[in-house]
């Protein structure tokens, strides 16, 4: 009786060795790295587009005039090989 | 009664708040107003349940006005008995809000005026019967959502507050889309965003299917619904005292609120086909937010994972689609709103006083203060559903109602569910029991005071209705129940 059949050290074994160490510590991981990590991830790449394409609002009247040009191209050349 | 009133009480509050010259004053406003609309919510009960007494079905109290005819967009106001029992819910976590800010020394007026105007687009959403303005009013309430993170947060709040408005926003898309969709399946191409004449639609099952999709994974990214949730724990945990109560309190039940009602009951072929998807989902929810919470060291971000459990029920309330399920997803929003901001409110009185929210830091903080422990033990007991408190009745008829359906999927589904009240269990009497019992660990923590009035006052508001749903839970249940099966008949999955 005096070490109370053990149910105190029973416990302690299975909440943490067993259910925190491997249930619980993991399901915590999940949560931060993968499905926080997927949010973040998908804020991130939208960051990172919008830095990427920024570049193409330049203001310069020179720049949008080649883009429009090469746009052109492209177009009359999609319109006498597919047509 | 006039429902508008509801609607004008806050309106004038806020202006009162705004124009008032001192911050004092202001502050005096925001009670006042809101103690004002508690009290119109109490007689709203009374008449509501005078009318019901008489006979009266449905919703009632309804009024009508155009806003928009060119494309029938009307004011359409009206409550049923669910609604009644999320605007009560509404009233008791703003007036608690408000008293637990009291000292607020921040920009203290625009303070008010944000809890104000969160106030007023939950009391707009729930007795809205137009799509439309119900998804105004859902709207309305996202920016001073924002703002009270971004601006009176705390850590990561810049960062805590553009994800929750970005996924709240990105939900609010879905909604969007869902009901614009519902219009063009209008049987003879005339729109209206009326719920009470879409419910009569004669809309097809597939179309049904998709649309409830769209509607019900909007309003449940608003409820935490997984994988949709990781605002919640950041944001929470990243807002100021009264932002955590009325997220936690008010804003979660938007999206519980608005599956049922516009998901749920206007689209029964979609609830059809996605109920054991919602089932699945919420139990998920359910155990992984309990067992996440388990590995929590700030008492924020305990009640934050813990909000992400408690939310599951009600998810799993609404996907079991029976009578007493659907009425338990609505009790335990009541009930989870109510101990939840006790909660929060409780973790904010111990921080202004302690300056950290780690468990580790605290320990036998029941000397110096008593009064607040008490508070966090009931919060705590009613969180892991201690009979006599909230908890225990709406997590018992979401159990109840989820054995209604006898297939293996969901009775394993209820056994799993009700298994994570043990893990609840083990996480709030453990955090409880650091911060509170035991000996003081940290010396300085000795001279500590216990609760002025004003939080006093807070937290009796928010015990007075988690006591008066433990201890009597019949005139919740006959408030909510009629109406609950209203919704379920439709789909004729429940047991008469």
């Amino acid at each position: 009786m005096r070490d109370k059949f053990y149910f105190d050290e029973l416990y302690l074994f299975v909440t943490k060795e067993v259910i925190f160490r491997f249930i619980g510590a993991p399901a915590a991981w999940i949560d931060r790295k993968v499905v926080n990590g997927l949010v973040d991830l998908t804020g991130n790449t939208a960051l990172k587009v919008s830095d990427a394409v920024k570049g193409l609002q330049s203001g310069r009247v020179q720049q949008y005039a080649l883009f429009f040009l090469g746009g052109l191209i492209v177009l009359v050349l999609l319109m006498t090989y597919l047509f | 009664m006039n429902l508008t009133i509801l609607l004008a009480i806050p309106v004038l509050t806020l202006l009162a708040v705004l124009l008032l010259p001192g911050a004092r004053q202001a502050r005096w406003a925001a009670l006042a107003g809101a103690a004002v609309q508690l009290a119109a919510s109490l007689v709203l009960l009374l008449r509501f349940r005078a009318a019901r007494a008489d006979g009266g079905k449905g919703f009632l109290f309804q009024m009508q006005h155009d806003w928009y005819p060119d494309w029938n967009i009307g004011f359409h106001l009206g409550v049923d008995g669910i609604s009644v029992a999320m605007i009560l819910l509404t009233t008791l976590v703003v007036v608690a809000g408000v008293l637990v800010s009291w000292e607020e020394a921040r920009m203290p007026k625009t303070f008010f005026a944000m809890l104000t105007l969160l106030g007023l687009g939950a009391y707009g959403f729930f007795v809205s019967l137009d799509l439309f303005a119900m998804f105004f009013f859902l709207e309305l309430a996202v920016v001073p959502k924002y703002l009270l993170i971004a601006l009176w947060g705390s850590g990561r709040k810049e960062y805590s507050a553009n994800k929750l408005a970005i996924m709240l926003m990105g939900a609010s898309v879905a909604i969007l889309m869902g009901i614009i969709a519902l219009m063009f399946s209008a049987p003879d191409g005339q729109w209206t965003f009326d719920m009470l004449r879409i419910v009569e639609w004669d809309v097809p099952a597939d179309t049904q299917v998709t649309i409830f999709g769209l509607i019900f994974i909007g309003f449940g990214v608003f409820t935490a619904l997984f994988p949709f949730h990781t605002w919640v724990p950041d944001g929470h945990s990243s807002a100021p005292t009264a932002g955590s109560m009325f997220l936690a309190g008010i804003s979660m039940k938007l999206g519980g609120y608005g599956c049922l009602r516009a998901a749920v009951w206007l689209l029964p072929e979609g609830a059809l086909a996605y109920g054991d998807a919602i089932v699945g989902l919420s139990v998920i929810a359910i155990l992984y937010g309990a067992f996440v919470t388990l590995m929590q060291t700030d008492l924020k971000y305990i009640n934050a994972y813990s909000s992400v459990s408690h939310c599951g029920f009600v998810l799993l309330g609404i996907g079991m689609l029976t009578k007493a399920a659907v009425a338990g997803a609505v009790l335990q929003m009541v009930s989870h709103g109510l101990m939840t901001a006790l909660f929060f409110a409780v973790i904010g009185m111990v921080y202004v006083r302690t300056h950290t929210r780690q468990v580790a830091e605290m320990g036998g903080l029941m000397k110096p203060m008593p009064f607040i422990a008490v508070l966090m033990f009931l919060a705590g007991l009613s969180s892991l559903g201690l009979p006599g408190l909230s908890g225990f009745v709406a997590e018992m008829s979401v159990f109840v109602g989820g054995w209604e359906r006898d297939t293996a999927f969901h009775r394993s589904a209820t056994v799993l569910a009700a298994m994570s009240i043990v893990v609840t269990a083990v996480y709030v009497l453990r955090a409880i029991g650091a911060t509170m019992m035991g000996p003081l660990r940290d010396q300085a923590h000795a001279a500590l005071t216990d609760a002025a009035w004003y939080e006093k006052a807070a937290a009796l508001v928010l015990t007075a209705g988690i006591l008066a749903m433990g201890l009597a839970p019949g005139w919740l249940n006959d408030l909510v129940g009629p109406d609950a099966a209203a919704i379920v008949t439709r789909l004729g999955t429940s047991t008469p």
